[in-house]
């Protein structure tokens, strides 16, 4: 399985066999997405127990689900999509993990500790910490693009929401990281390599 | 495309989602504009980064799927879910093959009966609940040699009348059949029709010289209130 919709195709058929309760195939589904549901949900909800509880209640719902699923989005994104709608419904009730970064005080922090980093390992810190404070709609927008890898259209699938709106909460969520970025001396001449 | 809408794909271009018309046009913006270029830095820079970061975060445990497992065999247990029999089998050559009538009764009455929970006993007393319906079904359609029902003044009882004095007779309701039945021989009588709507029945005597005795007798009978000969 090379290509994308190699893959697609592959996932489809395992769909169906989950439909049939084949629990083989709910083993192959599950070690190609358990990964990322995890991944995924733990960006959101920053409780590891939490977050397998939910991994399995995306796979359960995946088992009672798969019958009904008519193939009209790819298997990948109906699963973040349920991933997500679990997740929200989770976190109902909790206390917001997430501080907007539009703040003043937390832009300033940011450039403060931005100008003080020295390595590779101290600016991931940084940026996980970046990437912690942002709202939880910008922050999945860049999870799902940067380590998903799902196109935009993908995204407003999972999310819901127009394809506009993922372009737009992707730009204000480069902005709020512009602070870390311009620190890394992204500049024009930096960047001329860049195909 | 605008100039935004092009700056908007930036990020996609960056992780390679973009589809050939897109990823052709934002590469001939980016020519045109290489000011742009750090606006894609910045973007494979979170490429990059945002992978790495998540290798350093929390992993899912090894265990979890066995968990799944778990969750899924009480499901069935406490709520099972009947699969969705499928309408075609494909072998393994490819051809495709229809299930038999029997495999769909057999899963028809999976589904509906919910066989496969039923418990033991219960699927007993269903069984033998079926068979006993089966074999007297069985036995109403099998022909019979004897007739389905019996005339009040029996069969092959009793002299045959084909030719004889027909008399209508109206009974006292109290009159018990058996009394009735006893009126009948001692008047060596049978009954060729009724009851009618107003439960008067048509009976037979045989002439001969004790013809008037009998309805004599028939008309002083405590039971009888009615009796009518019928004039040929």
């Amino acid at each position: 399985m090379d290509t994308a919709s190699d893959r697609a195709a592959e996932e489809q058929q395992w769909i169906g066999r989950i439909a049939n309760r084949d629990r083989a195939a709910l083993k192959l589904l599950y070690d190609r997405y358990a990964p990322r549901i995890f991944r995924f949900v733990i960006r959101m909800m920053k409780d590891e127990a939490g977050a397998q509880e939910l991994v399995n209640d995306v796979m359960l719902e995946v088992w009672k689900s798969a019958e009904n699923f008519e193939g009209r989005s790819a298997v990948s994104t109906w699963i973040l999509g349920i991933a997500r709608f679990r997740t929200l419904n989770a976190l109902r009730g909790y206390k917001p993990d997430t501080v907007g970064l539009d703040q003043s005080a937390e832009l300033e922090d940011l450039q403060a500790e931005a100008s003080q980093v020295k390595g590779r390992e101290q600016l991931k810190v940084l940026l996980r910490k970046a990437l912690d404070r942002l709202t939880s709609e910008h922050r999945e927008v860049l999870e799902l693009t940067f380590f998903h890898g799902y196109n935009y259209r993908e995204i407003a699938e999972i999310l819901q929401c127009p394809e506009n709106t993922v372009k737009t909460r992707m730009f204000h969520a480069r902005s709020k990281l512009k602070p870390l970025l311009e620190r890394q001396g992204l500049s024009a001449t930096d960047a001329g390599g860049v195909p | 495309m605008t100039e935004r809408n092009i700056e908007q794909l930036l990020a996609w271009y960056a992780n390679g989602t973009l589809d050939s018309a897109e990823r052709e046009q934002v590469e001939k913006y980016l020519s045109e504009h290489p000011e742009m270029r750090l606006q894609l830095a910045e973007y494979e820079f979170l490429q990059e980064t945002v992978g790495e970061i998540a290798a350093d975060e929390p992993q899912l445990q090894s265990d979890n799927f066995d968990n799944l497992m778990a969750q899924i065999d009480e499901l069935e247990t406490t709520k099972p879910v009947v699969s969705k029999p499928e309408a075609v089998t494909e072998t393994p050559a490819g051809k495709v093959v229809e299930p038999s009538w029997v495999q769909r009764l057999t899963e028809w009455v999976s589904e509906t009966l919910q066989w496969g929970v039923t418990p033991a006993f219960a699927r007993v007393a269903v069984v033998a609940q079926f068979a006993l319906v089966a074999v007297l079904g069985g036995a109403l359609l099998l022909p019979s040699e004897e007739p389905g029902y019996e005339v009040l003044s029996g069969q092959g009882s009793g002299p045959t009348v084909t030719q004889g004095v027909l008399v209508d007779i109206g009974l006292k309701p109290e009159l018990t059949l058996a009394e009735f039945q006893q009126l009948l021989r001692d008047q060596q009588a049978t009954v060729t029709s009724g009851p009618n709507a107003l439960g008067v029945y048509r009976i037979s005597l045989v002439e001969d010289g004790q013809l008037s005795a009998r309805l004599t007798a028939l008309q002083n009978h405590a039971g009888v209130i009615y009796l009518q000969r019928v004039q040929p």
